[in-house]
């Protein structure tokens, strides 16, 4: 009995400590490159710090992102992306929707319109300003109408709208693929009894699919948002560079604003925690109504 | 292919319905073929004054894009393989061989999972500069790898509790170390999963450009994103061969795309189940 007991116990010594070591390189990974700069950044974020010097400044920083109208602008925009998420569903949702009919050539279809998610940012940004320029294809809509249509990404008022659209139109292939994968996890039984029942084709969608994809919807939701927040700094570096003004500045981009191009690193940390609690909040508040929704 | 919809719908060859089905998905189609489209044609079509494929001659000639390529071959290779050892080797930790704190650990590594980059880029810049980081290759590939950490470690050790615990005492019991169980008898098993977190770091890394703006600034070790990116503004003239460099770059992952598309999807999704 004895024996065994303290065999046990070096055993479980043994696995304790290997399952140190294995786990040692990710978590010193995680702690050094996340955890560290994270605390770091929460310090900056009180201090005007330039690289050099950081004197403690208190709360001016978080301040600023409301009375600065850069800032401000950034916060807005931010908010304006992660709104436009919901609507930019539809389309992906609809598309989902049709190939899981059956249809000739869905697996072709679906593979053609999973391909650009193969393309980064940069590229997706560059075939955009393309697309968006004075004599692009775009215009050359507006010339077979006889205007000559408007330069997009340089005006002021029409570059949000462009780079929004930009985004997604980039996510829609892979956010298409996701529901599609939602679909085909449905019972099809509940299907085939609401029809039974005699629903109309939109009153399954809304009572019985959304529903029973509530988990996938939730995903893509949120999958989205974080990505619109703090995943395009390379799209909106070609595509506007945050311009005109700073018509197309998200917070993440201030953050390579405020720091690496004016050397206000303490600012650049404000707007980078900023971007964090933003982020959270807009994950906390998608969990909480798709809750509500699931209990009605 | 199981089609819920149309089961109970009568279903003749291609109803009304099924028909505005189709006519959609074949316009989503090709309308996703818009941005291929766009670069192929761009870029083989003759710039003024020049011939056709004279945008790619002007490329090779103008840009050191083999250099570029070369980097960010290294950068997201040396990355990939970092990512999917420490990341094998964690779930392996996490799942099999718990400690006490190790459950605390996985949290806060699951946590760093809403960490975005931009708000931990400035210090880590500091620090990285602070040892050398910046300004060599070393610098960038940490900042890769521990990037995909946090969602490598949590999908290998989602797969690794999937396997059964006896596979592991079986084998410690019979004599083998934990090590060796890893080695010869869990490793092997994860193919797939590790494939999947490879592609997914490789694509993440590749195709990045603030972290290779930043840590790698010297024009001998730019990788191809920013070499593409950093074209605009100081040749805003000529975007067809921005355009031309933009299709170059994109051919690796494009390539990785389509060998391993399966892997992608399952990987991608594989954080719903929780």
């Amino acid at each position: 009995m004895a024996t065994t007991g303290r065999l046990l116990n070096s055993r479980t010594a043994s696995q304790r400590l290997n399952g140190v070591l294995f786990t040692l390189p990710a978590v010193l990974l995680v702690g050094f490159v996340m955890g560290l700069p994270l605390v770091q950044a929460a310090y900056y974020s009180f201090t005007s710090w330039n690289g050099a010097q950081a004197p403690f400044t208190g709360w001016t920083n978080y301040l600023n992102m409301l009375n600065d109208p850069e800032l401000r602008r950034s916060l807005v925009n931010s908010l304006l992306f992660a709104a436009s998420v919901p609507l930019g569903l539809v389309a992906p949702f609809v598309t989902a929707y049709v190939l899981h009919k059956d249809i000739p050539g869905s697996r072709l279809f679906r593979a053609l319109i999973f391909a650009p998610t193969a393309l980064s940012w940069v590229v997706i940004g560059m075939v955009a300003r393309q697309f968006f320029a004075l004599n692009g294809p775009l215009n050359s809509i507006f010339r077979l109408f006889g205007s000559s249509g408007p330069n997009w990404l340089a005006d002021s008022s029409l570059a949000l709208p462009a780079v929004i659209f930009t985004f997604n139109a980039a996510i829609y292939g892979i956010n298409t693929i996701i529901f599609l994968t939602g679909l085909a996890t449905i019972d099809r039984s509940t299907i085939e009894a609401a029809w039974l029942d005699g629903a109309r084709e939109w009153q399954v969608i809304i009572h019985v699919i959304l529903p029973a994809m509530r988990r996938f919807v939730e995903f893509v939701l949120i999958v989205t948002v974080i990505s619109s927040a703090t995943g395009i700094f390379a799209m909106i570096y070609v595509m506007t560079g945050g311009g005109p003004g700073s018509a197309t500045l998200t917070l993440e981009f201030a953050v390579w604003r405020r720091a690496f191009a004016t050397g206000g690193f303490g600012a650049g940390a404000a707007i980078g925690i900023t971007l964090m609690l933003v982020t959270l909040l807009a994950i906390g508040a998608i969990r909480l109504a798709m809750r509500d929704r699931s209990g009605a | 292919m199981t089609d819920i919809v149309a089961a109970s719908a009568p279903s003749t060859a291609l109803s009304g319905g099924r028909r505005t089905a189709f006519l959609i998905a074949a316009a989503a189609a090709i309308v996703s073929l818009y941005p291929f489209g766009s670069l192929i044609l761009t870029s083989i079509k003759p710039p003024l004054n020049g011939s056709w494929f004279g945008l790619w001659t002007q490329l090779f000639t103008s840009l050191p894009v083999a250099t570029y390529m070369l980097n960010s071959a290294l950068v997201s290779g040396g990355a990939m393989i970092l990512v999917s050892i420490v990341s094998c080797m964690a779930g392996y930790g996490f799942a099999k061989l718990p400690y006490p704190g190790s459950k605390v650990l996985l949290g806060i590594v699951v946590a760093a999972l809403s960490i975005p980059q931009a708000t931990t880029i400035i210090a880590n810049y500091f620090n990285f500069a602070a040892v050398g980081g910046v300004g060599s290759y070393w610098g960038a590939i940490l900042m890769y790898a521990a990037g995909a950490t946090p969602f490598s470690t949590v999908l290998m050790t989602n797969f690794f509790r999937s396997l059964p615990d006896e596979l592991v005492e079986s084998a410690i019991i019979d004599g083998a170390s934990y090590r060796q169980v890893f080695i010869w008898i869990l490793a092997p098993l994860a193919g797939p999963a590790v494939t999947t977190i490879a592609v997914l770091c490789f694509l993440g890394s590749w195709n990045d450009l603030l972290v290779g703006l930043l840590w790698l600034p010297d024009p001998g070790q730019r990788t191809i994103s920013v070499g593409i990116a950093s074209l605009v503004g100081v040749r805003a003239s000529n975007l067809d061969l921005i355009l031309t460099g933009s299709l170059f770059s994109a051919l690796p992952p494009i390539l990785a795309f389509i060998v391993f598309q399966r892997y992608l999807v399952s990987g991608i999704v594989s954080g719903i189940g929780k």
